[in-house]
């Protein structure tokens, strides 16, 4: 009896602790958020001279004019930038997974070459890279449409998520492709019915990443889109600052907020898939 | 994941990609024919300003319907990012707002049209304040134009000194009574307070209106050096006074302003005053509840002149290989001389060139101040003032960098006054060597 | 492993080196990569290369490039004192900055992998700061933490530290702040490591806690050997990305990687030669040099991974 007591307390402090632990690591992560979204019920001349967190008054004033802002209700904005990141997720999940998974699992001539060119694309800072790819895609007529920004996806030019496939499907047994083979299955077959199920969690990431990036991506939307009506979420958060006019802090600092929540719910739905996943790598069968 | 999900999958990417490519105008040209057409025009700053853009146009296209306007608007930071690369790629919109220190590069590398054969021909600029015109002068030709005239200022918290029994200092106060007072206000008020703020860091700013008090411009006509080592000592000296006395901030509390106003000494509550060009006057006032007025930046009652002068903000430019140079230039005489246009954009672009129309139009009170503080510049205390290719030379941007490293090296106390001086001209030779 | 597994790798071996299932694989392993192959030669070699070819050149954006050799690289090792700033800046960057940030997420990551409650609601906080990577409002938020007034601050005072400097303000200061920044979004490489985690089979676990087990010896036996391919991943691509981080020292320093070019990241420094100073050719060298350094990085971490990264399928 009592040594299941005594070995219960100790448990139970340090339960208690990591709670506090993790607590108070998770309030350190969220201030600055907090501190944006108080900004954001404040006026901008008491911005930044009043000291507090709180704001004296919850005014939402700001949300109200940082949503007509800019001419264009924000939701078009939101659209449009859903729409991007919705078609940079898609691209890049079949793109890069088939390359991956001709990298991770097939032998063929020259392999290690391309795979260093692979993470060769991604060694060069992209401003280099700017000027040649703009003439490119005006030639094409591809500029102020959307066409730059989805097409690379489509074309697995994001090498970061190829590697981060290979990785994982490295970690896939072989045994499951032999067994599959054995089957009479090809690559296609293989691909198709055993790799992807199995890399959902890296799948998972792999979305969540990508429209995180996508729709926080400022420079290369800039470059491209010119019409107000196909502005993004990024390029109309920056035009409500002038750092030599007028900026407008509360409105950009509320449409911040409110940006931000797409991004969290997303998150949390699929972190679900991420974890929730597949527990085991099925052995068996 | 099954085949047909897969499928799916594909044909929803296709029909995406479909439908992306119907949005957008595809890649935008000039329209081609003086009939009529598309005109595009750039510009930088924020949505206010693009929203009275915007107003200009549809207060053009009513007097000429043949011809639509549209907005390239890119926030500042990133705004030449962007314009440099629609003129790399050939595809900028024929008219570009440019910064200051931004026309002479463009005009250097043949990106801006020749405009002296449309002044007084398409464009007048006859009631433009005197000399403005040729300060866009490159190489001997006018290629840049102001939509506002400007002045180095000093704006301070009127509220604050009013609470101290002080006043705003008149314009032309001198650099000792500037010292005094600052000094003043800093034992007033007590605390982490200074009297000045200290922007001796930037070449650009009130170091130009001390060093033409001493007759000189920080460039030549030739793209040298116009000012020597004494000049630079005496400089990082004043401020060191300046700074010892209690009346400018430590380097610490001056390296947290950014280039931004929120970040500004002023608006953080550490210092009385910002010192600047004048048209920040409105922007700044909408950060706080004090009210801010404008004076002169300290003056040297035995210099040569008073060190201010008028000066353009917000340039523009036509893009030489754009297709409707003559609308644009249209478009710019409207912008600039039609009350029905430059009444639109007021004071926001700085006070409007068009002396008749700056007259003629009101203004907030913050404007107001501003304007009256740009005549009184460029009609009594204002000296002469050198156009942009000599104010901007090519070695301009790295001479920039060497001065603040130079000024700011010392403040922190990393270097000596002379070690900084001459390390700033060994520098200063070679990146005009290199530019030549 | 004795059976199936072991005649059906039998069977692909054999496969492999006979000729027709050889050919076969082969002309998969290129038709997969279709995609990848379209992307590279029609979107990303050309502007690789034009932008190799401009080191070369004096390209000044606005007007046509002219060939000037070596003249660039020469300049950059002999001449420029900000380039080997910015290097010494980024390496002291990338050295500190990507391990805390690892160390902290994998320990994040196993933390919440386990049973807690509110699991998620913490899963989501821990993540949230990556979602405001670069975000313009970032610097305003970074001084307001790290300001002179800032929250920091104002928590040294009241435990009775008397003056705290500004840590964004001065130069001794400012890149760790920076660095904070970076393992403050570490969110991302804590998702991969969750990712990772859950690819670990369960029934090893339950076999080994059966055998009597605990769980210290459970991870270093089990969970860290099985996500060693995770982790050289996550070496390589925050590797990778340090070494090119810009967007938090340009927001941060307002473009200027001041006070004192302490904040003066290496594709910063390329950015200003290129966009502020109009010396793209200038820069177009730089970034190549770039690519040598985090290159020869890279492939020494490979030659590395050989010694203490485990796959499971048999490979290298």
């Amino acid at each position: 009896m009592t040594a299941i007591t005594t070995a219960r307390r100790p448990l139970r402090g340090r339960r208690i602790v990591l709670h506090v632990v993790i607590g108070l690591g998770a309030l350190a992560m969220v201030y600055p958020i907090m501190w944006m979204f108080a900004a954001s019920l404040k006026e901008d001349s008491a911005i930044f001279s009043q000291i507090g967190l709180l704001p004296p008054v919850f005014d939402f004033a700001n949300y109200a004019e940082g949503w007509n802002g800019l001419g264009e209700p924000f939701s078009t904005f939101f659209l449009n930038s859903f729409v991007i990141a919705g078609l940079a997720v898609i691209g890049n999940l079949v793109s890069c997974s088939l390359a991956a998974y001709s990298f991770a699992r097939l032998q063929f001539r020259a392999r290690a070459f391309w795979f260093a060119i692979m993470l060769g694309t991604l060694m060069l800072p992209y401003h280099v890279t700017l000027i040649p790819q703009y003439t490119l895609f005006f030639e094409l007529g591809w500029v102020n449409t959307y066409l730059p920004l989805v097409v690379p996806k489509m074309l697995a030019t994001d090498a970061f998520f190829i590697f981060l496939f290979v990785q994982f499907i490295r970690g896939i047994p072989r045994e499951l492709d032999d067994a599959a083979k054995i089957d009479g299955a090809g690559p296609g077959r293989i691909y198709l019915q055993i790799v992807l199920p199995l890399l959902r969690p890296a799948l998972v990431t792999g979305a969540i990443f990508t429209f995180l990036w996508t729709y926080n991506d400022f420079l290369s939307q800039l470059i491209y889109i010119s019409e107000r009506r196909l502005y993004t979420i990024p390029l109309a958060l920056r035009a409500f600052l002038d750092s030599s006019g007028h900026s407008a802090w509360g409105p950009m600092f509320a449409m911040s907020t409110l940006a931000l929540a797409p991004l969290i719910v997303i998150f949390i739905l699929f972190q679900r898939q991420i974890v929730d996943g597949i527990a085991t790598s099925g052995l068996k069968g | 994941m099954d085949r047909r999900k897969f499928l799916t999958l594909s044909a929803l990417t296709v029909g995406g990609i479909a439908a992306v490519s119907a949005c957008g105008s595809g890649s935008g040209g000039g329209g081609g024919e003086s009939a009529g057409g598309e005109l595009r025009v750039a510009q930088f700053g924020s949505a206010h300003r693009m929203g009275l853009f915007e107003q200009v146009f549809e207060a053009y296209t009513a007097k000429n319907p043949d011809w639509s306007l549209t907005l390239d608007a890119a926030s500042n930071d990133a705004y030449l990012d962007k314009l440099a690369t629609q003129v790399s790629g050939g595809n900028a919109p024929a008219v570009m707002g440019l910064f200051h220190s931004a026309v002479a590069q463009f005009a250097r590398q043949n990106a801006l049209v020749e405009l002296d054969e449309y002044l007084g021909n398409g464009l007048d600029t006859s009631k433009f304040t005197e000399g403005l015109v040729d300060l866009g002068r490159v190489d001997g030709t006018v290629q840049g134009l102001s939509f506002g005239d400007n002045a180095h200022g000093s704006m301070y918290d009127v509220d604050l000194l009013e609470s101290l029994g002080m006043q705003l200092p008149e314009p032309g106060y001198t650099w000792e009574e500037f010292l005094t007072f600052s000094a003043d206000i800093t034992r007033a008020v007590g605390g982490d307070f200074y009297g000045t703020e200290d922007r001796s860091s930037q070449l650009d700013q009130i170091f130009k209106v001390w060093l033409l008090q001493r007759g000189k411009y920080a460039f030549t006509e030739t793209g040298d050096l116009g000012f020597d080592k004494s000049d630079l000592t005496d400089w990082l000296e004043l401020w060191q006074m300046l700074r010892d006395e209690g009346a400018a901030p430590p380097a610490d509390i001056t390296a947290e302003a950014g280039g931004t106003f929120d970040s500004s000494a002023l608006i953080r509550g550490y210092a009385a005053n910002h010192q600047t060009y004048a048209n920040a006057l409105a922007s700044m006032q909408a950060l706080t509840e004090s009210r801010l007025q404008l004076t002169t930046i300290p003056v040297n009652p035995a210099g040569s002149g008073s060190g201010h002068f008028v000066r353009g903000s917000n340039w523009v430019g036509l893009y030489a290989r754009a297709e409707n140079i003559d609308a644009a230039v249209d478009f710019l005489d409207f912008a600039f001389n039609d009350l029905d246009g430059a009444g639109i954009l007021g004071a926001e672009l700085g006070a409007p060139p068009n002396r008749e129309v700056r007259d003629s139009l009101e203004y907030t009170e913050a404007e107001q101040n501003f304007i009256d503080y740009i005549n009184l510049i460029s009609d009594e205390l204002g000296d002469t003032a050198i156009p942009l290719a000599q104010e901007f030379p090519p070695s301009w941007s790295d001479i920039n960098t060497e001065f603040s490293t130079a000024v700011e090296d010392f403040r922190f106390g990393r270097t000596s006054v002379s070690e900084s001086v001459d390390r700033f001209f060994e520098r200063a030779e070679s990146a005009i060597q290199a530019a030549r | 492993m004795t059976g199936p597994a072991q005649a059906g790798r039998e069977v692909s071996r054999r496969r492999s080196r006979s000729a027709p299932g050889a050919r076969s694989e082969n002309r998969w392993g290129y038709l997969f990569l279709t995609p990848w192959f379209i992307g590279i030669v029609f979107l990303t070699a050309g502007p690789m290369l034009v932008s190799l070819y401009y080191s070369f050149t004096d390209f000044a954006l606005l007007s046509e490039p002219n060939w000037i050799g070596t003249d660039n690289y020469v300049r950059m090792f002999t001449e420029d004192h900000r380039f080997w700033g910015s290097l010494g800046v980024t390496l002291r960057y990338v050295l500190i900055a990507v391990p805390l940030q690892l160390i902290f997420a994998l320990v994040v990551a196993v933390a919440l992998n386990r049973g807690l409650r509110g699991l998620s609601v913490y899963r989501a906080m821990y993540y949230l700061p990556s979602l405001l990577a670069g975000s313009v409002a970032i610097a305003v938020l970074w001084r307001q933490v790290f300001g002179r007034e800032g929250i920091v601050n104002v928590v040294l005072r009241f435990v009775g530290v008397v003056d705290p400097p500004s840590w964004i303000a001065e130069p001794d200061y400012a890149l760790y702040t920076l660095i904070l920044l970076r393992v403050w979004e570490f969110g991302s490489p804590m998702v991969i490591f969750l990712a990772g985690l859950r690819q670990i089979p369960a029934e090893l676990y339950e076999a080994s806690a059966i055998d009597g087990a605990g769980k210290i010896p459970q991870f270093f036996r089990i969970t860290l050997p099985l996500l060693t391919p995770v982790i050289f991943l996550n070496i390589i691509l925050q590797l990778i990305g340090a070494f090119q981080a810009f967007n938090s020292a340009y927001i941060i320093s307002d473009g200027t990687g001041g006070p004192l070019d302490s904040t003066l990241f290496y594709t910063l420094y390329l950015y200003l030669e290129a966009f502020t100073n109009f010396r793209m050719g200038y820069a177009s060298a730089l970034a190549w040099v770039l690519v040598v350094i985090i290159g020869v990085f890279t492939a020494l971490n490979f030659l590395a991974s050989k010694y203490w990264v485990h796959y499971d399928d048999g490979d290298r």
